[in-house]
């Protein structure tokens, strides 16, 4: 069975942000980059069922500039066996749809049955890209895995987050996309070994005259949907500092929490 | 081949890997393992799954087979979370691998050289005694052939992983007269008759190392357990030296990179007077110290490691990246600690520990003396005086 993780490469949490002079997005001059948190679980899920002899092969794919080349070679030398690198100067400013499609046609004739994705992309946090991929294929999707068994070579059960603690379990008919939550497992870390055998693997590259697509259909200019500010949230509230002893403070906490939530 | 200190998209990425296991695996244990002074098999043992048990060990007996450079990197960024691990670590890769890897038979390496590099086993070195150190050539242990066998009896103190190690390389003489020339290599199972561990030391810092007491008492060691020719000990001993004080090196890196963070973080969010104590140039001018130290030690480590890689001798190289780094790392500490005024003297804040972490880079693996006394003769070496 051939697999296919989506991966994305996303500015660290600690990059320094600051917002560009248009105000729509951050100054990526300073920032540092690395693999979009989420997609390092879904990978991971990936490699396990790999590790297990259920999945023959496992897939890395990014859409993104020539820099996102590094996440794939971190997803190689964690144990991805090839990447495929969707890179085209047209594909700045693309909408999530836009890259749906163009996921699509790099993947066509791949034949991969089990697509994973990261739940969210830490930076823009769409979470569209798994369900919009799985409407244009055709095939069934589930976001927020939290539970992931292949139970035969036609089908995965997966078990969905739901609010209040619950799970939601599901089964899909395999061609299949499954977004994944955090802490659906322990994702490993590239070995030595891996970063050496990583040399030898293969990075695909593509722009959108290999998949036969135009710019004018997806890309930035075709895009549908336009940021048109990044701001920090207005100032909260309500907000309240608690003042007193250390153990007075702890108290009121608790009972606050207890109240707001019922968690404890 | 000339050095060049620009980084190998390989070796960006071992400290990516490296200081993102660092971050979230051992950085959130180090405080506790600090205080409880247990070995930290588990960071071993998944230190292990990254290969960072044998890194400059060839694939073909268990290691990376990466060069010296991602070892320094490596060591680095586990010092920088956890120094106890960067010297256990260092210990394994540099004192117990290196010199079997070197020195050792095909039947040596296959039976203890691939279980180290691989990490199932731990490795120690076994060369002060309590009374030489620095003169290692003044060593007491004694080696008696017995037919089949060595019979080695004498105390080895302070052996770094010694309470948890499966195997040691011990440095015993077959004659003590002979000085240097009678110091011979053993490599030593712990379940060998005659071998036992005394009592752990309780150390300043680095405490969860595993530092202990070994006792010899007419230990039984195979013929076949010599590593190297008899009598090519001290220079087995010395050569891997040369080795363990890069990683060592490294180790101080990594100490002084800490002390450096912690210092930028608390001296910016440090109020005094109205504002954060990074405004104050007296704190500004202690951080372009640090920072510009360490860096250059980074920059001579990286240099002893490409040394090791590339030249036959690279004592000069090790002893002034050793010296400078571990001093260098001493100096970040103490103006860490400084920096942090008296919350720096109190255990929950990491400079402390830090503080208490930097001072054994000056001492293990050659004292600054030593290496001030390896650098000099190197410099004076061939000239008149
Ligand atoms: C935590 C820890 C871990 C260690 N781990 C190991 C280990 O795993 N294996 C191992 O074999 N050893 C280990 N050691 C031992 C360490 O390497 C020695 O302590 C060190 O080499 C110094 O030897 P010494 O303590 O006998 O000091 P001494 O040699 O007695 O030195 C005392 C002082 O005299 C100075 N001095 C000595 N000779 C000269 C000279 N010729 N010129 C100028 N100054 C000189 C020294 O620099 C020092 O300041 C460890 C030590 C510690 C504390």
């Amino acid at each position: 069975m051939k697999s296919l993780v989506l991966v994305k490469q996303v500015p660290s949490a600690d990059s320094p942000f600051r917002l560009n002079s248009s105000g729509t997005w951050i100054e990526e001059g300073n920032l540092t980059f690395g693999l979009n948190d989420y997609d390092r679980y879904a990978l991971e899920a990936l490699l396990k069922l790999k590790d297990a002899g259920k999945v023959a092969e496992v897939v890395a794919l990014t859409v993104g500039p020539e820099r996102a080349a590094t996440v794939l070679r971190t997803c190689l030398a964690t144990g991805a066996d090839r990447a495929i690198h969707v890179k085209d100067a047209a594909l700045e400013g693309s909408d999530p749809l836009s890259l749906a499609k163009v996921i699509k046609a790099a993947i066509q004739g791949e034949g991969f049955s089990l697509i994973m994705a990261g739940l969210q992309a830490d930076d823009d946090n769409y979470g569209q890209i798994g369900p919009l991929l799985a409407r244009l294929l055709d095939r069934p999707s589930a976001t927020a895995a939290m539970g992931l068994e292949l139970r035969d070579g036609t089908t995965v059960r997966v078990e969905r987050e739901m609010e209040n603690n619950r799970l939601l379990v599901v089964d899909l008919t395999l061609p299949a996309v499954i977004t994944v939550q955090t802490g659906i497992n322990e994702p490993r870390y590239a070995s030595l070994k891996g970063i050496m055998a990583a040399k030898k693997k293969e990075i695909r590259t593509v722009a959108l005259k290999d998949l036969g697509l135009d710019a004018a259909e997806v890309g930035g200019r075709a895009a549908r949907l336009r940021t048109v500010r990044l701001a920090s949230p207005p100032k909260g509230k309500g907000a309240e500092i608690l003042k007193g002893p250390a153990d007075e403070i702890a108290r009121e906490l608790v009972k606050r929490i207890r109240e707001k939530t019922g968690v404890i | 081949m000339a050095f060049d200190c620009t980084l190998s998209r390989e070796q960006e990425m071992v400290r990516e890997t490296v200081r993102a296991f660092a971050e979230d695996v051992l950085k959130p244990r180090a405080a506790a393992l600090d205080r409880t002074r247990e070995f930290p098999h588990d960071n071993y043992r998944r230190a292990a799954a990254l290969n960072l048990t044998g890194m400059m060990v060839p694939e073909a007996y268990g290691g990376a087979g990466f060069d010296a450079v991602s070892y320094v990197i490596a060591i680095e960024e586990v010092s920088r979370a956890c120094a106890s691990t960067g010297v256990v670590l260092s210990v394994n890769n540099s004192l117990f691998c290196g010199p079997i890897l070197k020195y050792g038979s095909e039947e040596q390496k296959r039976r203890y050289l691939v279980p180290h590099a691989r990490g199932e086993r731990i490795g120690a070195y076994c060369l002060t005694e309590p009374g030489s150190g620095s003169d290692a050539a003044a060593l007491r242990t004694s080696a008696v052939r017995r037919g089949d066998r060595y019979v080695l009896s004498g105390n080895k103190v302070f052996v770094t992983n010694g309470v948890a190690a499966h195997t040691f390389i011990v440095y015993a003489t077959i004659d003590a007269k002979l000085r240097h020339r009678g110091i011979s290599a053993f490599i030593v199972e712990r379940d060998f008759p005659g071998l036992r561990t005394g009592k752990p030391e309780h150390k300043m810092g680095i405490t969860a190392s595993g530092s202990v007491e070994i006792v010899l008492e007419a230990c039984e060691v195979p013929a076949g357990n010599l590593l190297g020719a008899e009598g090519e000990g001290f220079k087995i001993a010395m050569n891997t030296l040369d080795g363990g004080r890069i990683g060592i090196a490294a180790q101080a890196l990594g100490i002084g990179a800490a002390a450096l963070e912690e210092s930028l973080a608390y001296s910016r969010s440090r109020q005094a007077f109205g504002a954060p104590i990074a405004q104050l140039q007296a704190i500004q001018w202690k951080l372009a110290d640090m920072a510009t130290e360490l860096e250059a030690a980074r920059l001579l480590a990286y240099r002893a490691a490409w040394a090791r890689d590339h030249l036959e001798r690279y004592s000069l190289e090790a002893s002034m990246a050793k010296l400078f780094a571990s001093e260098a790392c001493m100096r970040a500490a103490k103006e860490g600690v400084q920096i942090h005024g008296g919350y720096g003297y109190i255990n929950e804040y990491t400079v402390e520990r830090l503080f208490r972490d930097a001072k054994i880079t000056e001492i293990y693996e050659g004292t600054s003396e030593i290496q001030r006394l390896v650098i000099a003769k190197e410099i004076l070496k061939g000239g008149p005086a």
